[in-house]
């Protein structure tokens, strides 16, 4: 009767000291990346959420405490609603596009015929290809009196068209730059997941009569679901975070019509010098885009086939 | 480079988080221009005004200029002898924003320097433009390596006297008795500012009225317009023969603007243009401002004008180029460049004017450009070595060859007759346009130009939308001005508020 209690105390003793130990080791290994972690994410994070606390001059010298004042006044200034709505639709315009031709090379390329490395190698390229040479690239493709596309228009007979000068084209422009840049992660990811994909459930499949476009619906959508996932919360992201096109290409004109969220962080922080007010809108980017995230996740990755 | 894993785009975005608040790692709101290892006093200790009688020391020098400090001691601030007690040559670092013919031009002219003597060696960094130069200058005062000499554009004057970060030029004024009287007065008079010359003046430019010859003579067009109404009879008779689809290609550019009112003799801003007391709002919300902005509309929305953009990237000229117009406003900075490109065009004939102006010329262009800080982070021999060079870039020689490389006004009297200038107005005489008309304005607050905190953000954040509001959705003049009004004095109580003044 006594001797149990005992024991049970002894092995809870070593338990804990086993678990103690652990924590010890676990700590230990993970102080590296904590170190790294704290110093360039979670310190300047720290730091960034202080800062809009604060109203500054643009020599950083003068600094007044005005509370959450920023805070309040990035989420009621209709600029900053206008930045939110055109990141939407900057979202809008080149996640699903940017997924859905992205996945299309990687189908037409998932193909053993001879010269297919050629082509995989020209649709992954545009990875390779920095945003400034990528805007570079629309510029001379854009330009309503040098670009290619407005020099065919004229051609033919018609009006050049103002891509980025006109409110209702600049956005349009500064999709197609990036769905094309993103085009070429999107293929490698996708062309990753098709690899992978098991051949004897396409044989069945075919001997059971289904139809190329049930094929694709039925297995391939389903089995790279993890996949197609994974792109959709990265080219999400990205599209919260462009900003080298829009600085080379719009400035984030005209009329604000590409004045996407971290540009306008930017004009505060640059153009203002205004470092007090641009953390504040940094901060509630950085909320934004944690619940989206969040939320894309929970409705998302129920589905999401994971395999067996 | 586009693909980030999630932890990645989170590391990012944190990134990007630090990156806005510009990097400033010291979390004391210490001022940041001590410079506790310069000998020479302090520029926070307060240039004193030249003139003993400003001595109330009007708002704009702010808290820098406290009352009644005798000259001699700013004169201490720039000890002008110091070159004679170094070791060896003394580098200094340059900052500028000059490119194609203007940063060959300036880099030649830099490389003579160097050879001509052995005493100062000057180091000629490009910081990309003129926003992002001060963008990295605002940035350095804050902790990080900072130049000897950056170039500044004109809308920094504010900005560079609040900044705490300059040796106002005064200095050296006083400690060499140097003498401004063979320069053209109101390249001086532009960057003075109760009595104190903060930068040296430099590249000085000026717009004017770039036009196709061959079109004008096409659509039956004499000599060049001088006003807006001209410019808009003359784009009439443009579109209505046919010769091109636009008389006018128009940018965004509130410069332009800005002179319109010089031109007229007046004031942009009040506090004298901010030149006596700071500016705390735009006065263009008058009968002026709205004849102006109802010509732009007009044009614009007649279809006598077509809109480019920012004209950053040459779209205007190359409007010009491809005869989709015939005239266009730019700076004279542009002249060489345009020249030089134009040969690729035989259909084009550049001639050029001067500015346009409302109607009156009773005042005079501004003066646009940059002009050359001295950053008081500077050890004695290299301020002594810094003015060594500026005062050796603006002497007539230097200006001449400048002028001619670019495009730029000579700021020297005596640089137009040598042979340099004489030679190239006989050939070219589009380069004396800017030139003649900086001479023809007077003295007054009104052409010495505005001087307003955070003047480039006005620009964008007040002109640029109000126009493009016109320019693209037909708004009316009337809101327009009103909105820019609105915006301007906001962008500017903004400013004021934050400086603490």
């Amino acid at each position: 009767m006594n001797r149990r209690p005992v024991n049970d105390r002894a092995r809870t003793r070593t338990r804990t000291r086993r678990r103690w130990r652990e924590r010890g080791l676990a700590f230990t290994l993970l102080l590296p990346s904590l170190l790294v972690f704290g110093v360039f994410v979670f310190y300047p994070f720290a730091r960034t959420f202080w800062l809009g606390f604060f109203e500054t001059d643009p020599f950083g010298g003068r600094r007044t405490f005005v509370g959450l004042d920023q805070y309040t006044d990035t989420l009621t200034s209709s600029s900053f609603r206008n930045s939110l709505w055109v990141t939407l639709k900057f979202t809008l315009l080149t996640v699903p596009t940017g997924l859905a031709l992205g996945l299309g090379l990687a189908i037409l390329a998932h193909q053993k015929l001879r010269g297919m490395g050629f082509y995989r190698t020209v649709f992954s390229s545009t990875v390779a290809t920095s945003v400034a040479v990528a805007s570079l690239m629309f510029i001379s493709l854009l330009s309503p009196s040098v670009g290619l596309i407005n020099q065919a228009i004229r051609w033919f007979g018609g009006e050049p068209i103002f891509f980025l000068q006109s409110p209702g084209w600049a956005l349009v422009a500064i999709s197609a730059v990036t769905v094309w840049q993103n085009l070429g992660i999107i293929f490698i990811v996708t062309s990753a997941g098709l690899q992978s994909l098991p051949d004897d459930l396409y044989e069945s499949a075919r001997l059971d009569g289904a139809s190329a476009w049930s094929r694709f619906v039925d297995i391939t959508v389903p089995l790279l679901s993890p996949t197609l996932l994974f792109g959709f919360v990265v080219l999400t992201i990205t599209s919260f975070q462009t900003f080298g096109q829009v600085d080379l290409l719009t400035n984030g004109g005209p009329l604000e019509a590409t004045n996407l969220i971290v540009f306008s962080i930017f004009e505060t922080a640059f153009r203002d010098f205004n470092p007090g007010s641009a953390a504040a809108q940094a901060v509630v980017l950085f909320f934004i885009v944690l619940v989206l995230t969040a939320v894309q996740f929970k409705i998302l990755e129920r589905r999401v086939f994971y395999g067996r | 480079m586009r693909f980030r894993r999630r932890s990645t785009a989170l590391v990012l975005s944190l990134a990007l988080v630090a990156a806005a608040c510009g990097g400033d790692d010291d979390a004391d709101p210490a001022p940041a221009t001590t410079e506790a290892d310069t000998p020479a006093p302090d520029p926070d200790d307060g240039p004193a005004p030249t003139d003993p009688d400003s001595g109330d020391a009007p708002a704009t020098t702010a808290a820098d200029a406290p009352d009644g400090d005798p000259p001699s001691e700013l004169a201490a601030l720039c000890p002008v002898d110091a070159l004679d007690d170094a070791d060896g040559a003394v580098t200094i670092e340059f900052w500028h924003s000059m490119t194609v013919e203007l940063e060959e031009t300036l880099r030649s002219l830099v490389t003579d320097y160097n050879a001509s003597q052995d005493r100062v060696q000057v180091n000629l960094v490009f910081q990309g433009s003129y926003n992002e130069s001060l963008d990295k200058y605002l940035t350095a005062l804050r902790g990080g390596t900072r130049p000897n000499i950056v170039q500044l554009e004109e809308t920094a004057l504010q900005l560079g006297v609040d900044s705490d970060g300059f040796v106002p030029l005064q200095a050296c004024v006083d400690a060499s008795g140097y003498s401004f009287d063979d320069y053209i007065q109101r390249t001086v008079s532009a960057y003075t500012v109760d009595d104190v010359l903060w930068p040296m003046p430099f590249n000085t430019s000026n717009p004017i009225l770039y036009a196709n010859r061959a079109a004008l003579d096409a659509a039956g067009v004499g000599p060049l317009p001088t006003t807006l109404a001209e410019i808009r009879t003359a784009a009439e008779a443009i579109v209505e023969s046919g010769v091109a689809p636009n008389g006018l290609s128009l940018t965004s550019s509130s410069w332009i603007i800005e002179q319109l009112f010089g031109l007229a003799d007046v004031e942009y801003v009040n506090g004298a243009n901010g030149r006596e007391t700071r500016a705390t709002e735009v006065l263009f919300d008058s009968e002026l401002g709205l004849e102006v902005f109802t010509w732009l509309h007009d044009m614009v929305n007649d279809g006598l004008a077509t809109y480019v953009g920012s004209g950053d990237d040459a779209e205007h000229f190359i409007a010009l180029a491809l005869g989709q117009a015939a005239m266009t406003i730019d700076t004279t900075a542009a002249l060489r460049s345009v020249l030089i490109g134009a040969r690729d065009f035989p259909d084009v004939q550049v001639e050029v004017g001067p500015m346009p102006s409302i109607g009156s010329r009773d005042g005079g262009v501004l003066v646009g450009g940059a002009a050359l800080w001295l950053d008081a982070e500077t050890s004695d021999e290299q301020r002594a070595a810094a003015w060594d060079f500026m005062t050796w870039l603006n002497e007539p020689e230097q200006q001449a060859t400048w002028h001619a490389g670019t495009g730029y006004v000579p700021i020297r009297q005596s640089a137009i007759e040598l042979p340099a200038v004489t030679d190239l107005w006989a050939e070219e005489p589009e380069f004396r346009t800017a030139y003649d008309q900086l001479v023809a304005g007077i003295e007054s607050s009104a052409t010495a130009g505005p001087v307003i905190g955070n003047h480039a953000q006005l620009r964008e954040r007040a002109m640029v939308p109000a126009f493009e509001q016109m320019y693209l959705n037909a708004m009316p003049p009337e809101t327009a001005l009103q909105q820019a009004v609105a915006e301007a004095n906001a962008v500017i109580a903004d400013y004021n508020r934050r400086t603490g003044n």
